[in-house]
């Protein structure tokens, strides 16, 4: 069958009930967070995709980039948010395309809104989805079951509550573009010191109206592994020797074959 | 007539034995099993416990061009979705490509469906020859086109 395939869902019910339960899909646990100030719009995510009580990725990318000036942030099953962005990406640029007229957020909100809710929730993706276009900056979100919302800061994920106690507390109208990058930056830091399923590092992601997008990976690492206390390595020697035998599995015979004169057919 | 957003959630009150496969020559109240490889069919499996998404998805597409094609009916009469329903039955019957070779392009109708700048799941994963899937061999599909 065409497009997804729910070809395996009996097998997959019938093992279960024998005890084979289906993987954990790798989930982002994640915080992230957007925030609008007066010209652009910020979003920053943490780094951290946890595979059950295992971390899967210490640093994979959650900001995921629909159109060079629309970036979002993706909450979830790590798969669904890749997949579905991608989906939405070339979309849009076909849209876009097509009209002749860069992309709108909007446009990408409402395309990745019908297509969720079409999935009615079972494509995991809670996505903040911001960016700049002609009609200026925008942050929006969307949940897995397809409703959106629009906000001035926003926060999603696992982290979202230590996220938005941040941002609620610091968040002003007049912020400037680096009072709004270090307000992302302390929120997703909120959420990565605070919550099992956020950590490692900050991403960070600016539109700003007339600017090109600018994308800081790392922006903050927080995590970094300390160096080991001692050397591990050991000294060649170490293990000694107690026996040395060696078996030819082959013979090797070695002849020398000369090619002085190549064997040509030199009638017509 | 209904517009429909959401495709109408129908579990079927009764099928007959020839309903999810097509009837073998040979034996006219069964699904020819021998060519689709897999087996006898088990008609319970495939009226029962099935993904709640799966009906949904097979059936949407459907769905939307119905609602479609009634407001077009309600808003500038009966003759505009008789038109574009037959103009996408006349692609149907003059575009052949054998399934083994790839299938039919599907130009034509995207451009008529409004689909030609979108891709969707079933441009990622065909699910024709090439996924390695059993498709129908050339000469079953032109004995069923030609009718014989």
């Amino acid at each position: 069958m065409a497009g997804l395939n729910f070809e395996n869902y009996q097998r997959n019910s019938y093992l279960s009930t024998k005890g084979f339960a289906t993987p954990r899909a790798t989930s982002t646990g994640t915080t992230i967070v957007g925030c609008k100030f007066p010209g652009g719009v910020v979003i920053a995510a943490d780094t951290r995709a946890t595979s059950g009580p295992i971390v899967a990725d210490k640093n994979c990318e959650k900001l995921h980039r629909l159109a060079p000036k629309i970036w979002c942030a993706g909450a979830g099953t790590a798969a669904d948010t890749e997949m579905v962005t991608q989906l939405i990406a070339s979309n849009l640029e076909l849209h876009a395309l097509s009209q002749n007229r860069e992309p709108r957020v909007i446009t990408a909100l409402t395309m990745l809104k019908q297509h969720l809710f079409k999935y009615q929730g079972h494509l995991g993706a809670y996505l903040i989805c911001a960016g700049v276009d002609p009609t200026g900056a925008h942050l929006l979100s969307v949940q897995a079951h397809g409703s959106t919302d629009i906000g001035k800061y926003q926060s999603l994920g696992s982290g979202s509550l230590a996220a938005m106690a941040v941002l609620e507390t610091n968040f002003r109208e007049d912020l400037t573009k680096e009072e709004a990058i270090k307000l992302c930056a302390d929120a997703i830091e909120a959420g990565i010191w605070n919550d099992l399923g956020s950590g490692s590092n900050v991403d960070v992601c600016v539109m700003e109206v007339g600017k090109d997008a600018e994308l800081y990976r790392n922006y903050l690492t927080p995590n970094v592994r300390s160096q080991k206390a001692r050397s591990y390595k050991f000294a060649p020697g170490t293990t000694a020797i107690l026996r040395e035998s060696v078996r030819d599995i082959l013979d090797v015979e070695e002849t020398v074959v000369s090619f002085d004169q190549m064997e040509v057919d030199t009638e017509a | 007539m209904s517009l429909r957003i959401i495709p109408n959630n129908q579990q079927e009150s009764s099928v007959t034995t020839t309903k999810f496969g097509e009837a073998a020559e040979h034996a006219p109240g069964l699904q020819d099993i021998l060519r689709t490889q897999e087996g006898p069919l088990n008609i319970s499996s495939k009226l029962n416990n099935r993904h709640p998404l799966e009906s949904r998805i097979t059936t949407w597409e459907k769905t939307q061009e119905e609602t479609k094609l009634e407001m077009y009916r309600r808003v500038f009469g009966a003759g505009e979705p008789i038109k574009r329903t037959m103009e996408l039955n006349i692609v149907e019957a003059t575009d052949f490509k054998p399934s083994v070779l790839g299938g039919s392009d599907s130009m034509h109708k995207d451009i008529l469906l409004g689909k030609d700048t979108s891709v969707d799941w079933e441009d990622v994963y065909p699910g024709g020859f090439e996924s390695g899937n059993n498709v129908k061999d050339f000469h079953t599909e032109m004995e069923k086109k030609m009718g014989i």
